[in-house]
């Protein structure tokens, strides 16, 4: 039985070279001696974008491996490599003897023992790419990444005391989780282990400030909490301050510029914008941050770049922008809507067919909330047979380690995850709903 | 409950989705239930020990508002033997495959996967059995003095033809040369000089199509730059006279001929691949001059495979798979320089849907230049989902641009120009 994408790419490594050649740029090829439609002629380059080479890679302690920066091709120019690329492991530059050293030129030498957790980032700054932060995995120990259960909390769903149909979860400034229950019509507010802190917002109705049938919640970078409900399904985004007080609404139910249909997933940029996937509408609606709408983008279909029931968004620290449609794959693209890459293909019926939720952390790595065929209780098993609930991809759509759960069942969820790497999720089972709280160790 | 509510979201879904923007074909599939689709084969790359064992599936891709499935009705072989046998390993009707107890040569066997109801029924996964990755060896190779006084002068092209015979495309003779693999001369196809019918200008790439007709491209001003010659060299017919207009050629980089009948051409200075029928006539043009996934850039060779799937190496990278009306399916062989990819110079294709790209670490018209600077040059293998398989250098002081052939039995003929020698160099996978 097959768990993980097993169509890897085969590891990519090459020889050290004790320095590496500059690449020669050599101008542009014979298209440019005879006729060129003049409409491409002489238009402004915007900065090229770069790729860090491996992506993945196994380790041992000790073992070194030569990572390099490539600025890709551009219009009848080929790729180069990267210059003034600094290089750091898990933010350090340099790194350190616990997560092992890089040098100025990109020769990462890996710690004598094994780092916990069995993954280190590689960071490469490229100052003239529009993704100038690149990110490659080093796994150690041959498996990599395995996930623990750090602790679980729930409720008897015969029984319930706070949760009735939860949906979606955030983290809110302080560290306490964010419950949006659909049913319920509430946000709740909860301690990472369990103690019930109160609502957020008035409570449940549909005024401005209370809370109908929410979907989605997301925290902003001054903590600032934003939920998607509907009044009287009409679809709204309603803003509350970290402590609860309502400070704003917007969006209302529609096709038009700026109106919302469904809106399933919301993430921000580093400009602070707002960017709502429309699950119906199947379409990319940013907004600024008081909720003037600035542009869509895309459109139904299921092909390549097109959103086929568009589930999940979330935005690394380049701003490129990752979408996951309910039926998969996921999708990256720039800034402005341009597809980059796609990944995590379905694989019926033992893998990932369902796609619910999507977060990024702070390495760009890619989280998916995911179940399989069979619907509710169509759970993914491992080799183990345990229950898969997420899957980790790095930012460049490689796969790095699934994630399992501890519940009996595995009904639809939602996980994110926080700057530590700590996953939170929660799950709905057959007898239990809560929350489980997972670490790589 | 959870269920029907989630049933009912999604139905309102359809439903509204439906009623704003009515789309006769997603509607469609969706109301008549599980539309087919394209598929894919999971994995598509596996390394494998000798006895042991590995599930394969064939699975259709999500549908508009539709999921991924595993494929019911599937035809299973290996390396086209159905059930596959004890020297290939076997493979059961559900897909279950069990490698033969001692590695195979080559170590690389093809999992063949039919599946009728989809778009492209043809499904190719690669078995690599044993711990190494499969080797290219020199089993043949002929070479004459690089100052053109033998009987090649400026060759620019090859190609096998119907009878396992070598085609080569000689700007310096202007006209195709035909050798055995051996390099002993068989005579030509088409004359040097002339706007008349046979006759070439600047001549440029040679294939066969699959009935054998020679077909070759020029890009001289004047006459129709892809000319047609029946398998013994006499002349059929031509068509796409030089320009920039709709089904006109700048810059031939070889045509392809799909199971539908269709003449696929890529033409490097107009960013674009043009689309004929069997005779010439004009389809349609795929104009996207770009550098997204999708895009073309220098479109530098054209190949289809067995479904009628299309391979288009853009010059920088990467090599990109299109269906056969052109829509975008994925993107292979990323540039990485300094000691790995930056231009690919030539693509072929084999039955099992490998893709073989011969790749330098450098771009520009090196062959053209004075004092043509050495590079090395390099062949690498991909499967028909991208994954790579192999790559295999080829000498270190290559000064022109590679191009190859491979035959039926999926040997590769590379043209070479090196610092003292121009001709032929065979590699079989041993």
């Amino acid at each position: 039985m097959v768990l993980l994408p097993r169509s890897h790419r085969r590891g990519h490594r090459f020889p050290h070279t004790a320095s590496l050649r500059l690449a020669v740029l050599l101008t542009a090829v014979a298209a440019a001696a005879t006729a060129v439609p003049a409409a491409f002629a002489g238009e402004d380059a915007p900065p090229g974008r770069a790729r860090i080479a491996p992506s993945v890679v196994h380790l041992a302690p000790g073992q070194q491996q030569q990572f390099k920066a490539v600025m890709l091709q551009t219009r009848l120019k080929g790729a180069t490599t990267a210059q003034n690329v600094t290089w750091s492991v898990n933010a350090i530059p340099g790194g350190d003897d616990t997560v092992g050293r890089i040098s100025a030129d990109g020769l990462y030498t890996a710690p004598a023992r094994n780092p916990k957790p069995r993954e280190v980032h590689i960071c490469a700054d490229v100052p003239e790419a529009a993704n100038r932060r690149l990110f490659a995995t080093a796994l150690f120990e041959g498996e990599g990444t395995h996930y623990q259960s750090l602790s679980q909390w729930s409720e008897l769903i015969a029984q319930p005391v706070h949760l009735k149909d939860p949906h979606c979860l955030a983290v809110d400034r302080a560290g306490n989780l964010l419950i949006a229950d659909y049913d319920g019509s509430r946000v709740h507010r909860f301690t990472p282990d369990g103690t019930y802190l109160g609502e957020l917002g008035l409570g449940s109705g549909e005024a401005p400030g209370y809370v109908i049938k929410p979907r989605v919640i997301q925290v902003d970078h001054e903590g600032n909490i934003f939920v998607s409900d509907q009044k009287k399904n009409r679809p709204r985004i309603q803003v509350f301050t970290h402590e609860g007080q309502f400070l704003r609404t917007f969006g209302d139910k529609g096709i038009g510029p700026g109106q919302l249909l469904r809106a399933h997933g919301l993430a921000f940029d580093s400009s602070r914008r707002l960017y709502v996937v429309d699950v119906d509408a199947m379409r990319i609606n940013v907004y600024d941050h008081n909720g003037a709408f600035l542009r869509t983008w895309g459109h139904d279909g299921p092909g390549l770049g097109e959103f086929n029931a568009p589930h999940g968004i979330a935005i690394d620290a380049n701003d490129d922008v990752f979408v996951v449609g309910y039926y998969g794959p996921c999708q990256k693209f720039t800034p402005d809507g341009k597809l980059l890459r796609v990944f995590a293909e379905p694989d019926p019926p033992d893998s990932a067919v369902y796609f619910h939720s999507i977060s990024v952390d702070r390495w760009g790595n890619v989280y998916l909330t995911v179940r399989g065929a069979g619907g509710y209780g169509g759970a993914i098993e491992d080799t183990q047979g345990n229950h898969v609930s997420v899957m980790k991809y790095n930012n460049n759509g490689d796969f790095v380690a699934s994630l399992t759960l501890n519940v009996d069942a595995h009904a639809e969820n939602w996980s994110t995850v926080d700057e530590n790497g700590i996953v939170y999720s929660i799950f709905v089972g057959n007898e239990r709903m809560g929350v489980e709280i997972s670490a790589p160790r | 409950m959870r269920l029907s509510l989630n049933r009912w979201l999604l139905a309102g879904s359809v439903a509204c989705v439906l009623a704003l923007w009515p789309r006769g074909g997603s509607a469609q599939t969706v109301e008549t239930g599980t539309p087919a689709g394209r598929a894919g084969i999971r994995p598509a790359l596996v390394q494998l020990a000798p006895g042991e064992t590995q599930q394969f599936r064939a699975v259709f891709e999500p549908q508009w508002l539709h999921e991924a499935y595993v494929a019911g009705e599937v035809s299973w072989a290996v390396n086209g033997i159905p059930g596959g046998n004890d020297t290939l390993g076997a493979i059961d009707g559900e897909g279950v495959y069990r490698a033969p107890n001692e590695a195979p040569r080559p170590c690389e066997v093809h999992i063949c996967a039919t599946v009728d109801r989809a778009e492209n029924p043809r499904l190719w996964a690669t078995v690599l059995i044993g711990s190494g990755a499969p080797a290219y060896e020199l089993v043949g190779q002929w070479q004459e003095p690089a100052d053109g006084s033998g009987q090649l002068k400026d060759p620019l092209d090859i190609a096998v033809d119907r009878s396992g015979n070598l085609l080569i495309s000689d700007g310096g003779h202007s006209k195709v040369l035909r050798f055995t693999p051996e390099g002993e001369a068989l005579g030509g196809v088409g004359e040097p000089g002339g706007n008349t019918p046979g006759h070439f200008g600047e001549l440029r790439n040679v294939d066969v199509s699959p009935d054998g007709n020679i077909v070759a491209c020029d890009m001289r001003t004047g006459p129709p730059r892809i000319q047609v010659f029946d398998p013994d060299g006499a002349f059929l017919h031509a068509f796409a006279q030089k320009g920039i207009g709709p089904g006109q050629i700048m810059q031939p980089q070889g045509v392809a001929f799909s199971p539908a009948g269709r003449i696929y051409a890529a033409d490097s200075d107009n960013m674009q691949v043009n689309v004929y029928e069997n005779d010439g006539a004009f389809v349609e043009s795929w104009r996207r001059n770009g550098v997204r996934p999708g895009d073309l850039n220098e479109p530098y060779g054209v190949i289809v495979d067995a479904n009628g799937d299309v391979f288009v190496p853009n010059y920088y990278g990467p090599c990109q798979k299109f269906t056969a009306n052109g829509e975008f399916v994925l993107a292979f062989g990323q540039p990485d320089p300094p000691d790995g990819l930056v231009a690919i110079t030539s693509i072929c294709g084999d039955q099992w849907g490998n893709v073989y790209l011969a790749v330098r670490d450098t771009a520009g018209l090196v062959q053209n230049s004075a004092k043509p600077e050495p590079r090395p040059a390099r062949i690498m293998k991909f499967n028909n989902s991208g994954c790579l398989v192999t790559s295999f250098f080829l000498w270190e002081d290559e000064r022109g641009e590679n191009k190859m052939a491979v035959d039926a039995n999926g040997r590769l003929y590379v043209l070479f120009k090196r610092v003292d020698a121009l001709g032929v160099a065979i590699f079989e996978e041993r």
